[in-house]
């Protein structure tokens, strides 16, 4: 074969081939393995990420600290955690932060003038901002913003936080798993429609 | 890049210049044959390293959720469907590989990949068969110029084609959309079934599979699917077709095949004494040097613009409008497809729980054109058709109202949603072309081109229909909250570019035979949609491969009789 420069693309003839038989997570093992020999995958390869990660994998760095929210850092983490239960552990507030430090001004200005929004009317009504609320208190003002009349600013900003929120959240590991992600990237076969109609 | 002295003083069978869909396959196909053969492949390696279909978002830096990361670097290339975090750097810069456009006529060039196999990696794998009433409609309508072969001269490279890759379709029967040889089809959902009923009931148009090149039973050692999703991120069962482990690899396992990689093609080198190509120039990405290269035969498989870049910028004394164009065709009839426009509408009552596990049917439906069909009256609002891409989703409830754990609960209130979408074609225009933009250079010395493309009165006719028929078959299925998707402003412009050096039986109006070759230079040929005379509406990734391996057949019964 001549000399390919710089690198040759993978390739054999001879490698791994598939059925339809149940796959087992043993299997999948036993047939990763074979393929990272067979494809020279690296040990680093990503899928091998997807099976093992654990959860809270994102880290959680005792020397962290905000790059963008910084004082609101702590508003932040209580909105999330009363909007999105869970959020806390899942460390939606410091993903939030990672992406608006490198978002546009626009973006930044608009996440940070409806954070604002909400701890005005926190204070108004309670004069203590969102971090401090009891419990019941947070709950009380969460309730109001999220049934302001529509098109209103209050109304607009809980929408703006929560689409964040629930963002940060339902993209980390526990929040996909809600919604029914699983590591099993191996299916054998898909569903068919029962349906009388289907075999018109 | 280091090129050997060997591979500087050798001179090869043939040059490729591209390792995509029609690259590859010259590569395979000659090198197999035991033509010397070497790939000038502008990206870099790729590997199943690099694929990351598996990968979940929580483990990407940002989750595919910052878009600004990619504002200087690739504010073009991240418009295309396919680009995401995960595989960005597949992508070139668009800051170093510049392009220009007319003053009002904004053009996004997209897909422009920058790894070996080039769009295959990242292409939608929908492989549909043109006919005789697609490539002859200029003799109808006496617009442009009719294609110099027939389906005949294509149906057994189709067949060829299909066999390899591995085509998984449902067999329909319908003269304007000839079947291919399919494995046996992904099933329908009950959705698209219910669709597909209804409309063939209504109106008697035909919704089907979209035919696609994804494994259902495992082929020459890929294996079948395995329901992941992502294909566009690659496939560590090599089951959707990528050139990087079928046709690349054939041919570089053949013996006969050099891939060079990160060597970006500047010009095709002619002798002039002989008027025959002699090599081709191109620049090391790595170390900015100019190297050159020597084939007995080249060919141009860079994709559309780039490879009518090459043949501009190979301008000679005896060429001064560009490689093999005394007809001044070249850059000239340049088309893409209209993508997009269409209509969606919900379906609750098809509703099942939304959920982020598989499996995932790696395709959607295709509405078979319907309009200026065979044997109907021909519109008078418009010239040529369109067929449909359809997606049934089962969507999250994003915008439940509240928060806290009754907000979680109402997220998964099923949200169920049929998007169609048309896809038609572009009527090829003299006033639509490229040129050099002598200017501005990339980031190797390359002059760019500038773009000048704009859609006329027949395409916004046909996105204009296209939205209409959409919601019209959606309202016939039943469909609620029928929304409409008209054209936007900027059109969305997929990966179908075709044109500028096109095939024709007369040299004073085209730039290559029927088999892809210049008529002005015998060795020389452009194998890629360049040479397309029209655009029609199905996707062209399979003609693509189809047109060049009859090409590469040609090639080599002109070599063995001294032709070329």
């Amino acid at each position: 074969m001549p000399e390919n420069s710089d690198a040759s693309p993978i390739g054999t003839k001879s490698h791994t081939s598939f059925s339809t038989e149940v796959i087992s997570r043993r299997e999948l093992s036993t047939r990763l393995l074979g393929l990272t020999a067979a494809f020279s995958l690296a040990g680093s390869h990503p899928a091998w990420g997807s099976l093992l990660a654990s959860a809270g994998s994102d880290g959680a760095d005792a020397n962290w600290k905000p790059l963008f929210l910084r004082a609101n850092y702590e508003a932040v983490q209580s909105l999330a955690e009363a909007i999105i239960p869970g959020s806390t552990n899942a460390l939606v507030a410091r993903f939030i932060d990672l992406l608006l430090s490198v978002d546009n001004p626009a973006r930044q200005n608009r996440f940070l003038e409806a954070l604002s929004a909400i701890q005005t009317e926190s204070n108004r009504r309670f004069d203590t901002p969102f971090q401090k609320l009891s419990p019941t208190q947070s709950d009380s003002l969460l309730a109001m913003v999220s049934t302001a009349p529509e098109g209103s600013p209050l109304l607009s900003s809980f929408e703006e936080l929560r689409r964040w929120i629930a963002d940060a959240y339902y993209s980390s590991e526990p929040g996909m798993m809600e919604l029914g992600w699983t590591h099993n990237m191996f299916f054998r076969s898909l569903p068919s429609c029962t349906l009388p109609e289907a075999n018109l | 890049m280091n090129l050997s002295t060997n591979q500087a003083q050798q001179t090869y069978d043939v040059l490729i210049v591209g390792s995509g869909a029609s690259g590859g396959w010259a590569a395979k196909r000659l090198s197999e044959a035991g033509l010397k053969v070497a790939i000038l492949e502008a990206g870099r390696p790729q590997s199943a390293a690099n694929f990351s279909e598996h990968t979940p978002k929580f483990q990407l830096k940002y989750r595919n959720m910052a878009p600004e990361i990619y504002s200087k670097s690739r504010p073009i290339q991240s418009k295309v469907y396919a680009f995401s975090e995960y595989t960005a750097d597949w992508y070139c810069d668009d800051s170093q590989e510049p392009y220009t456009t007319a003053q009002g006529k904004p053009y996004n060039w997209l897909g422009r990949t920058r790894v070996v196999g080039g769009r295959m990696n990242i292409w939608g794998r929908i492989c549909l068969r043109y006919n005789d009433w697609d490539m002859k409609a200029p003799l109808r309508d006496g617009y442009g110029e009719p294609w110099p072969l027939e389906y005949k001269d294509l149906a057994p490279y189709y067949d060829l084609v299909e066999r390899y890759i591995g085509v998984n379709g449902m067999a329909e029967g319908l003269e304007e959309r000839p079947d291919g040889v399919y494995q046996p089809p992904f099933p329908l959902t009950c959705l698209e079934t219910h669709f597909r009923n209804r409309v063939k009931q209504k109106f008697g148009r035909t919704t089907t599979l979209q035919p696609t090149a994804v494994l259902t039973q495992s082929l020459n050692g890929r294996g079948a699917c395995h329901y992941c999703g992502p294909c566009e991120r690659g496939c560590m069962t090599r089951s959707y077709f990528n050139p990087v482990f079928t046709t690349v690899a054939d041919a570089v396992l053949s013996g006969n095949c050099t891939l060079i990689t990160n060597a970006m093609a500047y010009q095709v080198l002619m002798d002039p004494d002989r008027n025959r190509a002699r090599g081709v120039s191109y620049i090391d990405r790595n170390t900015k040097e100019t190297r050159e290269i020597n084939g007995r035969v080249v060919i141009l498989c860079a994709q559309t613009q780039e490879s009518v870049r090459i043949l501009l910028n190979s301008a000679t004394p005896q060429h001064p409008g560009g490689l093999a164009n005394a007809s001044g065709v070249l850059g000239h009839y340049f088309t893409n497809h209209i993508a997009n426009s269409g209509a969606s509408g919900e379906f609750q009552e098809f509703g099942s729980k939304p959920s982020l596990g598989g499996p995932v049917r790696p395709a959607g439906v295709y509405i078979v054109p319907f309009r200026n069909i065979k044997g109907q009256a021909p519109r008078k609002d418009f010239l040529r058709t369109y067929g449909y891409e359809g997606y049934a989703s089962v969507d999250f409830n994003w915008s439940a109202p509240g928060y806290g754990e009754a907000y979680k609960k109402a997220l998964h209130t099923p949200q169920v949603t049929f998007s169609i979408g048309g896809w038609g074609e572009t009527l090829p225009r003299f006033d639509n072309f490229v040129e050099i933009d002598s200017t501005v250079k990339d980031a190797y010395g390359i002059p760019v081109i500038k773009i000048h493309m704009s859609d006329g009165e027949n395409e916004d006719a046909i996105s204009k229909d296209e939205v209409e028929s959409a919601a019209e078959m959606l309202d016939a299925a039943g469909a609620k909250n029928i929304r409409l998707h008209p054209k936007p402003a900027i059109p969305y412009r997929p990966n179908h570019e075709a044109g500028m050096a096109r095939m024709g039986s007369d040299p004073k109006k085209s730039i290559l035979n029927q088999y892809q070759q210049a008529h002005e230079i015998r060795n020389l040929f452009v194998m890629d949609a360049s040479g397309f005379p029209t655009n029609p509406s199905p996707n062209p990734a399979l003609t693509i491969m189809a047109v060049c391996v009859r090409s590469c057949d040609y090639l080599m019964e002109e070599l063995k009789r001294g032709e070329i």
